[in-house]
């Protein structure tokens, strides 16, 4: 029987959350045990079980990790210092389960992650932090959890950000997760972590920004009225499914949404970006994720509402699937 | 439901993997075949994307699903340049509303940042040819001048055609056997023909009767209004006598909008020809009117 919808519209992001992560419960059941360790039985014979709580939670708690250094201002667009290096240093303390993006910032700007450890970037161009930097109160759930299993040694994530605005941009950000203290735990919890989380394979998050932003990922400037092509490039390394449309503009503006190898459209007319595409705090899930082969190209055909120039940045987030 | 990308893969040509090492079964993780045949879906009305509608004005908003695959509609935005609209929706096809009445925008249409999800899906089944859903959108709504609508159906196409068989066959096994459910919004009886409630004068009481029709039992599963002012109210079962809270509840506390419903902790069940009573009181000292709405799914199973 299918879910319903108010039920299923982010089971696919919770399906693979919960394939790979699974919830630790609090409490589990377990049967009681004299101090012999034999299990104690009821009149009928069969064990009698107690519920207690579960042995990983000691070894499990919410953690969060600003950059090393803390908040860095940058200057102003265009002027020397308007970009810089967030280093998130993850100790070897334990492994760390990275799952959500906030940040406090007093303007725009792009970011662009890489994950030295296994030279691995997070998107193909940099990101506007609209679209993935969400708040305390509305965190920007990345679509799968991003595991760092820091074994004997400790990890970290590096984050470019440029500022996009024309004043200093003070940024404050935060990467949000679990952090398993694998060190404390006694070797039996270790490995029931390492099960639950599994630490041994994961598909990973991944943003998608069309190909025609610079190196910062800063898009070309859409004339009033205009209309341009986005287009969307797969590499070939890995299939992506993709879950959730965020934009950022500095107006309204129409779209399509086309598949280059099958050319079929995403819907039969012209629709308003407020009917397509959220923002980091309110993503736009899609109704099913999309899956996109490797190699393969999305169009996304905007036309300016606003009758004044629009500088608009899109972004998809979802999986890369890297399984064959 | 959204299908995972991923499925566990324990033969290959119908034999098991080989084992492990350790003599225990293998598997893999592969794409999940139907995946391909899947793809989110807008729905556009046709042929203009938007219509303007003066005061007093009506106009039918026509969707063609055209017949290269089901579409599942899960749920509803709109744009709106000037205000709120009556919406009165309809599958042409099957002849069916989806209201007892036609119902305020905002309690139906979210944006794209918070669309209004269904109830439960809607399975438009083309077969071999197209089916038309319609939206009669009509500015009704007291005080609105002139206002652009824009209304997007949203939700996911099955390629059918281009599945294989079988698998086409499942997905009508699993979703369209299911259309003896299908989202149903519920307004009171006492609103007039257009969906507009009679204005509540200020500070003063009234009751509104929603009631379920001979046909179908509604599951309710969210409350919805919009209102020029805040208000107390009751829920009372009328044929049990039975209130659904202890005293009075102020508006905000216990109505949301198509974004933000307020969801009920347990679905409630409307019988058949029974009643829900909500008796309110203004509270903003000046005419009201109050448009109320309760979202939930149609069941015909017996």
């Amino acid at each position: 029987m299918p879910l319903r919808w108010g039920e299923a519209v982010v089971a696919d992001l919770q399906s693979a959350q919960e394939a790979c992560v699974g919830h630790l419960a609090p409490f589990v059941s377990r049967p009681l045990v004299d101090a012999h360790g034999r299990e104690i039985l009821d009149p009928s014979g069969r064990p009698i079980v107690g519920v207690v709580p579960n042995p990983l939670k000691d070894s499990v708690t919410d953690f969060k990790i600003p950059p090393k250094g803390g908040p860095v201002t940058l200057a102003a667009q265009g002027s020397a210092g308007d970009e810089a290096e967030l280093e998130f240093i993850i100790d070897s303390q334990g492994d760390f389960d990275w799952t959500h993006i906030v940040g406090v910032s007093t303007g725009g700007y792009t970011l662009h992650f890489v994950d030295p450890g296994e030279q691995r970037r997070l998107q193909n161009f940099p990101v506007h932090s609209g679209t993935v930097v969400g708040t305390g109160r509305r965190m920007f759930k990345l679509p799968e959890p991003y595991l760092f299993n820091v074994e004997d040694k400790e990890r970290r994530i590096v984050c470019r950000v440029k500022n996009i605005t024309a004043s200093p941009n003070t940024i404050r950000l935060t990467l949000v997760g679990r952090r398993y203290y694998i060190r404390d735990a006694k070797p039996d919890i270790d490995v029931l972590i390492g099960d639950s989380i599994g630490r041994r394979w994961r598909t990973n998050t991944y943003f998608l920004v069309p190909k025609e932003v610079d190196k910062f990922g800063i898009p070309p400037t859409l004339a009033g009225n205009g209309s341009a092509r986005r287009t969307f490039v797969m590499d070939n390394d890995a299939d992506t499914s993709i879950m959730k449309l965020m934009a950022v503009s500095t107006g309204a503006f129409s779209f399509r949404i086309k598949e280059e190898d099958t050319n079929r459209e995403l819907s039969n007319g012209t629709l308003h970006s407020d009917n397509g595409w959220g923002t980091a705090d309110f993503p736009f899930f899609l109704s099913d994720s999309w899956f996109i082969e490797r190699n393969k190209r999305l169009f996304v055909d905007i036309t300016d509402l606003t009758g004044a120039n629009n500088v608009i940045y899109l972004t998809m987030a979802g999986r890369r699937l890297e399984l064959r | 439901m959204p299908f995972p990308a991923l499925e566990v893969i324990r033969k290959v040509a119908g034999e098991p993997l080989p084992e492990l090492p350790d003599g225990s079964p293998n598997i893999a993780m592969g794409i999940r075949p139907i995946k391909e045949f899947v793809k989110p879906y807008w729905l556009a009305s046709e042929p203009d994307v938007s219509v303007s509608l003066g005061a007093g004005v009506k106009a039918r908003l026509q969707y063609a699903i055209d017949s290269q695959g089901h579409f599942d509609w899960a749920a509803l935005m709109g744009t709106f340049s000037n205000g709120p609209v009556m919406l009165y929706l309809f599958d042409a096809n099957s002849n069916r509303f989806l209201s007892n009445k036609p119902v305020h925008s905002t309690t139906i249409c979210g944006s794209g940042q918070r669309y209004f999800r269904l109830p439960c899906p809607y399975f438009f089944n083309v077969g071999d040819s197209q089916r038309e859903f319609q939206i009669f959108a009509e500015n009704a709504v007291p005080g609105v001048g002139t206002t652009v609508v824009s209304i997007v159906p949203f939700g996911r196409r099955f390629y059918h055609k281009e599945m294989p068989p079988q698998m086409a066959a499942e997905i009508l096994r699993d979703y369209d056997c299911i259309m003896k459910e299908y989202p149903y919004l519920l307004v009171p009886e006492d609103y007039d023909f257009r969906g507009v409630p009679p204005v509540l004068a200020a500070n003063a009481k009234t009751q509104f009767e929603f009631e379920m029709d001979d046909s179908a039992d509604l599951e309710c599963s969210k409350l919805l209004f919009a209102s020029t002012g805040a208000f107390t109210f009751t829920l009372r079962e009328k044929d049990k006598d039975r209130l659904l809270m202890a005293d009075l509840v102020h508006s905000s506390e216990g109505w949301g909008n198509a974004e933000f419903p307020v969801y009920l902790m347990d679905s409630f069940l409307l019988q058949r020809k029974r009643q829900l009573i909500m008796e309110i009181t203004d509270l903003s000292g000046a005419p009201n009117y109050i448009f109320a709405t309760i979202a939930g799914i149609r069941s015909q199973y017996r």
